[in-house]
Formats: C-alpha cells, structure tokens, sequence
C-alpha cells in the first residue's frame, strides 16, 4: 500500500471507467486508487465489480461535492499523505501525476492544481465555460490576490493537512472555486502547473448550461462567506 | 409612504441581511437556502429604497397603500421559499429512507459473516 491516493469521483462513466483505471495503473503504478462510485444508474458499478477494482459504493446520490469529500475521508481515515482527484471520464491524463506530486514536494505546497490555461494546450473547453472560469479567476484574484488560472479544475493534488481539512469540510455543489479559497485563506501554498486536457470520452457531465449562472451566483456567495471567516494563520513553519 | 416608515424598513432588513450573512459564515444554514432569503430582502429593499417604483407598482396592481404592497410581495416570496423547502423535505425524507433500509440489508451481511467465522472456530 502507497501513502499517495487518487480519488475517482464517478457517476455514470461506465464507458470510461475502464480505460480511465488502466491508464492510471499504466501511467502512475505508485499510486494507491480509490472509485467513488456516486449511486450511479449505468453499470459503473458491474463494472467495478467485475474488473476487482477499488471502489466506495455510496448509497445515495451526494454530487460531486459530496463524492469527492468521501475520498478525502477515506484518505484521511487510511493515512494518506498525498490525495489527487482525477475525473473517471478519461479528461484527466494521469501522466501528469508524478510532475505534480514533484511539484508539491520540492516547492514545499499543500495544493498543486493541473491547470489547462497556463501553456494553453489540449482540450479548452467551450466558451461559455471559459467564460465562467475567467469569471472566477478575476474574483479570486480580486479577494485573494492569488492568481489562479483554472481554478475549476478537477486535477487537484493536496497534502495530509488539506486532506484532513476537506475530509471535515468541503463544499456539496462546484466545490472547486470555494475549496481553493478556503485553502487559500487557511494560509495554504497553492501551485498551478499545466497539464493537457482531453475531451470526454462517454457520458454526460452532470454540471448543465442552463444551471450554470445559478451556480456563479451560488459559488459567488460562497466564496464571498468564505473570506468573512475566521481563519487560523499558521506561523511559518507550523504544521508542515 | 411615509419616510419614517421607509427608514424603519430598510434599518429593519438591513438587521436581517446582517444575521443572515451571521448565520451563514458559521454554516447554520446551507447556501442554497440563503441565496432565496437574500432575494427576498433584496427585493424589499429595492422596492422601499426606490420611492417612485414603489408607487407605479401600486397603482399599476390596484393596491391603495404602497405598505400593502411590501406586504404582498414579500408574502409570494415567503411562499416560494417554503414551497422549496417543502421540496427539499420530500427529497430528505426519501435518502433517509432509502439509507435506512441499505443499512438493513448490510447489517444482516456484516451479521451473517459473523455468524460464519464463529461457527468456523
């Protein structure tokens, strides 16, 4: 057993589970896995059954919030020093994990994120997402003065101290703006890094057009409330 | 309207923006609910604030006291929000349902396998 974990959220990837698993033991053998596999109706979970892969089986649908968050409780509950999140619908290329993981090491982090914005290669998503993401950064950066270029990306690594502040609290709908505040204003050291990004390879992404400016407004707020909290401040050197 | 009456109001919604947002920061409410409060006493304020929207909507709806109109509003909204919450209760009461009888179900495999290693020694 490892003390790196990648937590697979999945809800209805049937189609791509599969060859999500193998790419990762292909690409990052060293790394512990775990399938969270969100109450799905296809046939994830045969699937999971069947190929003898580790997974978590929810008992009801959480969302991706929710789903995610189990990971980091199970990471947290098993020791874990190192948590990545990789999407089970094939967009995340797990050959980027060891650069990351360097990353977070050397540059002494707790958060490397893979961002697709930085060298701007592979998949961009659809303008209407860019739109929403260059939306979040100019917000972030306005209350945090970080610079973040993908703060919605899903290819996020942590250390244990993250791992045990998500496992306690993470947010339940489009967890990654607010996440990433939060660790920002617990005093966390956040690193992007770029990654290329590949398109869906099967079925359908549960984040839809037209909830999309419900939840700007909705992570808005959040983010907003997030700032208002009290934070501790770790002096330099505490805690890592 | 009388400003007396305006000023109350709008002093009167700012409190409750305050405890809301109070509330909220120390996550006693979720943040998909406060987002209906805020519109609610979003939608108050604006209307008290504004003097002369205030009177077109009344005479436009046929209410004779521009009050009657806050009122009236801020009812509809009071019951959009319960509506909503009414939803929420139905969806929570079905995943406590639903968790409840898996829990059943893996309760008896966890006994079960119990029963097994003991006959087994």
């Amino acid at each position: 057993m490892s003390d790196k974990l990648i937590i697979i959220p999945a809800y209805n990837e049937g189609e791509s589970i599969c060859g999500t698993i193998s790419k990762i033991k292909e690409d990052a053998p060293d790394f512990d896995y775990i399938i969270i596999n969100d109450c799905s109706t296809d046939d994830t979970l045969q699937k999971c059954i069947s190929n003898g892969y580790n997974y978590l089986n929810l008992p009801i649908n959480l969302g991706i919030g929710g789903a995610v968050q189990t990971g980091y409780k199970y990471a947290a509950e098993n020791n874990y020093k190192i948590a990545v999140q990789v999407d089970g619908d094939g967009q995340h290329d797990p050959s980027f994990l060891s650069k990351m993981e360097e990353t977070l090491i050397k540059e002494n982090a707790d958060m490397v994120i893979g961002s697709r914005f930085i060298t701007k290669e592979g998949f961009q998503s659809t303008l209407a997402r860019r739109i929403g993401i260059g939306y979040f950064t100019k917000l972030i950066k306005l209350f945090t003065g970080e610079t973040i270029t993908d703060p919605t990306s899903g290819l996020r690594m942590v250390g244990r101290d993250l791992i045990e502040l998500f496992a306690i609290d993470y947010p339940r709908d489009y967890p990654e703006p607010e996440s990433l505040v939060k660790a920002i204003k617990n005093q966390r050291k956040v690193i992007e890094i770029p990654v290329i990004m590949k398109e869906r390879q099967g079925g359908q992404s549960s984040i839809r057009l037209k909830k999309s400016v419900y939840y700007m407004i909705k992570v808005s707020l959040a983010i907003v409330l997030e700032l208002l909290r009290k934070h501790k401040s770790f002096k330099n050197g505490e805690n890592k | 309207m009388s400003n007396r009456l305006r000023i109350s109001i709008i002093l009167l919604l700012l409190i409750c923006a305050f405890l809301l947002v109070r509330q909220a920061k120390k996550k006693k409410v979720d943040i998909r609910y406060i987002l209906s409060w805020m519109l609610l006493i979003f939608v108050l304020f604006i209307l008290t604030l504004l003097p002369n929207t205030l009177e077109i909507l009344t005479l436009a709806l046929g209410i004779t006291l521009p009050i009657n109109l806050l009122f009236f509003f801020g009812s509809v909204l009071m019951l959009v929000i319960i509506y909503s919450l009414t939803i929420s209760v139905t969806k929570l009461n079905d995943e406590v349902k639903e968790l409840a009888q898996k829990l059943a179900i893996i309760e008896k495999k966890t006994r079960d396998t119990t029963e097994k290693d003991n006959e087994n020694e």
